[in-house]
């Protein structure tokens, strides 16, 4: 059984009064343990995908299940990261991290939840940092705080959507190589789903990429590289080139591919 | 060098002023301690503030504007003293009218805080509960706008008649001039939170007296306390005005019974006063702000 499984997902947003198709029948599945990564070119559903893991939104028709079981709504089990606004501007941190883990351990004690937050904090290297707000640290460092809040709360699955979609070229590798030390580090494995524009990134960190286009999942590509993987002796490899040349390649056919569409569709 | 003058300026016009006041005065004038003391206060506030080049100029005005007015009044006489009293006469009041003076200020600032507490209360409470709910503001909302712009001074002789008191009458005007733009800001805040906020709030899964305590109402703090500092002021002139027409204390009624008497001197003490209270009651709300949101 599949620790997540999407079978035939459609969903309509209201856009002035009229249904817009945002998603025509996404089906995977994300086995237990495996990092996956969604990529695909804007606007083509990807956060809408992943939205509706999180439970913010209901499809219109389609099954989502995670372990078997039907799922609809937020749950404990899953943890999301976003591009902005994972942590309250209101609170610091600290707080922050603290407050994630309440919610999914309410019997802590203060002194436990002040250490696990501590534990977190200083997994993503913000010692130091505990009592800023998110308005004094960069984005950089605001995304690690949102990493270690998600992670701290343990869920077994962690949902996220370009994390490092706002940083600068040099820490988001920096943040790559940190999220997957952290998760090679646990020893409970963590199922991921990871939405992003970057090939490199994708390549880099997922077992599994999932090419999105038109509404659906269009293809799935194998990741074959062991771990722990090694930046640059990848770069080198010539086995990720040409997986790195294939995908790249994919947005490109298809934007022929709608060209031509445009040049009949105006012929007619 | 123009900056050195303008730093030295108000010091300057300090002691100008000084000499002017201790020149012989005009008969009627009171004595100048009262009127000495404010002087010195202000000079002292200024040496303390004397980096700030916004405080320089805040003091040329201030002092220019005293010497102008002792010179006028208490050295020229070019006008008549009843109408335009000393800055002797008027200073001299605070340690002859103290007592008074500052009960009505008391009586004032209670009713004040009676009032911004219902509005807090009401308007937060109420907004939550109009906010949390499609279907009631959807109803409410509409029948709100048109029913908030209405100056709750319009309304206040209904409520002198229906009240039992004309300070239960005062305190609920007052209320009302607070309460509409805190309603509406709790409404505003429920409603339209930003969406990626509340996504994150929602994958916590926060129990809803949880999602109100620790994201709601933070979020909508800083909306607020603006709009309580923006209706601070009005809602001063609502109740003074009030106190004007039907109050048996307060400022309002200080400078209302002393017009009455054509004592202006008091008169204009008491316009002082006003303005005094006013800015300790707007530099409460800024600290309060202060301390409350440090999140930005
Ligand atoms: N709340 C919404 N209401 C209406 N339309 C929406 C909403 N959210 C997304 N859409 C539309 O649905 C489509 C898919 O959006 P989605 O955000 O899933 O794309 P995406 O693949 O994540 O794009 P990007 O790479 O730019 O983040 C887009 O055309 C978008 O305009
Ligand atoms: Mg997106």
């Amino acid at each position: 059984m599949s620790k997540i499984d999407l079978k035939d997902i459609f969903l309509d947003y209201q856009e002035n009064g009229h249904d817009f198709h945002a998603l025509e029948g996404v089906s995977f599945s994300v086995e237990n343990g495996e990092f996956v990564s969604i990529i695909g070119s804007s606007s083509c559903g990807k956060s809408t995908t992943l939205n509706i893991m999180a439970g913010l939104y209901e499809p219109k028709s389609g099954s989502f299940r995670i372990d078997g079981v039907e799922t609809r709504g937020t749950g404990k089990n899953r943890g999301v990261v976003f591009q902005h606004y994972s942590l309250f501007p209101w609170m610091t941190v600290k707080k922050n991290i603290q407050f994630g883990i309440r919610q999914n351990f309410p019997g802590l004690s203060k002194n436990e939840l002040s250490n696990k937050a501590q534990e977190y904090l200083e997994k993503v290297g913000l010692r130091g940092f505990e009592h800023k707000y998110p308005y004094q640290l960069s984005g950089g460092m605001q995304q690690r705080a949102a990493i270690a809040k998600t992670l701290a709360m343990e869920t077994d699955i962690l949902l996220m959507d370009e994390p490092f979609g706002a940083v600068d070229a040099k820490n988001r590798v920096i943040l790559q190589d940190l999220l997957l030390n952290i998760l090679d580090s646990t020893d409970r494995k963590k199922t991921v789903v990871f939405v992003t524009h970057d090939v490199d990134e994708a390549i880099f960190l997922s077992d599994r990429i999932l090419f999105m286009n038109r509404k659906k999942i269009e293809r799935e590509i194998p990741v074959p590289f062991e771990r722990p993987r090694h930046r640059e002796r990848l770069a080198l490899n010539a086995d990720y080139q040409q997986l790195r040349r294939k995908i790249v390649d994919l947005f490109y056919y298809d934007e022929e591919e709608n060209l031509h569409e445009l040049e009949g569709g105006a012929g007619i | 060098m123009i900056r050195k003058i303008h730093a030295v300026l108000p010091h300057i016009l300090f002691v100008l002023l000084i000499y002017l006041i201790l020149q012989p005065s005009l008969e009627g004038t009171d004595e100048y301690w009262a009127l000495l003391a404010v002087v010195v206060a202000i000079e002292l506030a200024l040496l303390v503030k004397r980096k700030s080049l916004v405080a320089a100029d805040i003091g040329i005005i201030v002092f220019l504007f005293l010497i102008v007015w002792e010179y006028l009044t208490a050295k020229a006489g070019v006008k008549n003293p009843l109408l335009y009293p000393a800055p002797e006469n008027v200073f001299a009041i605070f340690p002859e009218d103290y007592e008074k003076i500052l009960e009505g200020v008391a009586s004032s600032l209670r009713l004040m805080f009676t009032a911004f507490g219902l509005a807090l209360l009401f308007g937060v409470g109420l907004g939550l509960i109009v906010g949390l709910s499609d279907r009631l503001a959807n109803t409410v909302m509409p029948i709100v706008r048109v029913v908030s712009p209405i100056p709750p001074i319009i309304y206040s002789p209904y409520a002198v008649a229906l009240l039992p008191s004309f300070r239960s009458a005062s305190i609920f005007v007052v209320t009302m001039t607070i309460f509409w733009p805190i309603f509406m800001n709790m409404v505003l805040g429920v409603r339209e939170i930003d969406r990626k906020i509340m996504d994150s709030a929602r994958t916590l899964n926060l129990k809803k007296s949880t999602m109100i305590l620790q994201v709601l109402l933070p979020y909508s703090l800083p909306g607020i306390l603006n709009s309580v500092s923006v209706s601070v002021s009005t809602s001063f002139l609502v109740l003074t005005a009030a106190e004007m027409i039907g109050g048996t204390s307060g400022l309002g009624w200080y400078i209302k019974y002393h017009a009455d008497f054509a004592n202006f001197t008091k008169v204009i003490f008491g316009i002082i006063m006003i303005g005094i209270v006013v800015t300790l009651l707007n530099a409460l709300l800024a600290a309060l702000k202060k301390l409350l949101i440090r999140w930005r």
